[in-house]
């Protein structure tokens, strides 16, 4: 039991993030589409990203749910918690303006604990690809 | 499980390296040459003075021994000797207009008077700190600046009320009767600015925030001879489009695409036009590691480029406000106040 709940906290966890960071940014759709255009790095991709970010992330809360396509999640949420994470190190670092692009409860979080965060996610999603069982041949 | 290292391995090169793409490709504007040289001569302020605030302040005005400071909040205005040893406030009793300034506002200490520019109320409220006394006063129309020229008079640029359209305007303070020129009338909301009044040679200055572009005129609203800061940017890098609030009938204005914002602060004092700038010159090696923002001073009677210096940036990005104080630079930033001996 324990071990099952092992195998499938990181699944758990990582649908629940991708889910609700996507509906609060659809749900502030224009406040998302304007903060992004503030960002440096993505200010010219803006209108693009505005909708195919949370798309993508429900997409790969989608496939973390089906358990055939599970390790394709992992591989997506690991990549996408690594752009997030390197995202906001860029930020902190390179950025000559910080604006704020995240919806919800995790706007209340500063950059620094956000980094943090998205560490702690990408950690979990690199958990989850290695602890998922191997398909039985 | 090889596989699978394998995948993780790939993965993380691949977006490490989208990543690298996005972040060097946003920092090329500012690494590009833009063919303008600085003049420094002494480029480093003394710090003299520092204290840390619990929210982020904005200077607001001053007497020769008082510092104001206004914050994001428009109930109190928050004053200081100029060693800054001890922060105290003053309450405004504007609790019954606080929703309708939607943070667009901000105030100018002229003591006995504070006046709050509440842009989007059509409205300059005046505040008599020892009298306690509230009065309203009427503009033309929302604005986006505004300046004192004198007990009577204030300098607006303001909406027209035909779309984006923004004029100048002279306001009089106790009769509310205006005198515009439409010569002046802009309709792209990207040509954001701020205004001066420059007591020196009784002219109002507009510097642009999107290109370096500056206007003077007289406060009979008459032109004079056009200036620029020293950078090469002649357009306008900004471009608004509008959209409707939902459940609204308010307009809300967005930048669109690519920005380059190169003018962000001035301040005039003494005859001197102080512009805080955010591009860099060709002679200057310190890239935008944002340890220092640099300040560019012009004779403000004819746009005159004389020289430059360095503002220390501390743990922020940029400045929140700074004004001239004799030969003091008060600085404010997110989370300190700080003043400094000029060079």
């Amino acid at each position: 039991m324990t071990r099952k709940l092992f195998i499938e906290l990181p699944a758990v966890l990582l649908v629940a993030l991708f889910t609700y960071a996507a509906i609060s940014k659809l749900m502030q759709y224009d406040t998302f589409e304007y903060q992004l255009g503030q960002s440096p790095f993505v200010t010219g991709y803006a209108g693009l990203l505005a909708w195919s970010l949370p798309s993508f992330e429900l997409l790969i809360a989608a496939l973390l749910v089906i358990p055939g396509t599970r390790l394709t999640g992992f591989y997506l949420s690991y990549a996408m918690m690594l752009a997030f994470t390197i995202y906001i190190y860029a930020m902190l670092h390179y950025s000559y303006f910080v604006p704020c692009s995240c919806g919800g409860i995790l706007s209340q979080m500063n950059w620094d604990q956000h980094f943090i965060f998205n560490i702690v996610f990408t950690l979990i999603a690199m958990a989850g690809i290695f602890f998922l069982p191997f398909k039985k041949k | 499980m090889i596989k699978r290292l394998f995948a993780v391995l790939l993965l993380t090169l691949l977006t490490g390296g989208i990543m690298f793409f996005l972040v060097s490709n946003s920092r090329r504007p500012l690494d590009t040459k833009h063919g303008f040289n600085r003049t420094f001569n002494n480029n480093k302020v003394k710090l003299l003075a520092s204290a840390i605030v619990p929210h982020m302040l904005f200077v607001a005005g001053n007497s020769d021994s008082v510092l104001y400071f206004h914050s994001g909040d428009p109930s109190f205005i928050t004053y200081a000797d100029t060693g800054l040893h001890q922060l105290q406030t003053i309450p405004l009793p504007l609790d019954s207009v606080k929703a309708g300034l939607a943070n667009g506002f901000s105030v100018y200490v002229h003591y006995p008077d504070a006046f709050l520019y509440a842009y989007n109320m059509a409205s300059i409220f005046r505040y008599n700190i020892p009298a306690k006394k509230l009065t309203r006063i009427n503009t033309p129309g929302n604005y986006t600046g505004a300046v004192q020229i004198s007990d009577s008079s204030f300098i607006l640029r303001y909406f027209t009320g035909n779309d984006t359209d923004q004029s100048f305007c002279r306001l009089n303070l106790y009769t509310s009767a205006y005198h515009t020129d439409g010569l002046f009338t802009d309709t792209n909301l990207s040509s954001s600015g701020n205004l001066l009044y420059d007591a020196q040679n009784t002219q109002c200055i507009y510097v642009r925030q999107f290109c370096n572009n500056i206007l003077l005129f007289d406060t009979s609203l008459q032109k004079h001879a056009p200036a620029h800061t020293i950078d090469t940017f002649t357009q306008s890098h900004g471009e608004y489009i509008s959209h409707n609030k939902t459940g609204s009938d308010d307009m809300l204005y967005k930048p669109k695409g690519d920005r380059m914002l190169i003018n962000y602060l001035s301040q005039v004092y003494d005859g001197k036009l102080y512009v805080n700038s955010l591009l860099k010159a060709d002679n200057e090696t310190m890239a935008t590691d944002q340890r220092e923002t640099v300040i560019d001073v012009y004779d403000a009677g004819s746009g005159k480029y004389l020289e430059s210096f360095y503002v220390p940036l501390g743990n922020v990005k940029r400045l929140s406000s700074f004004r001239v104080v004799g030969k003091r630079l008060v600085v404010t930033y997110k989370d300190r106040i700080s003043v400094y001996e000029l060079p």
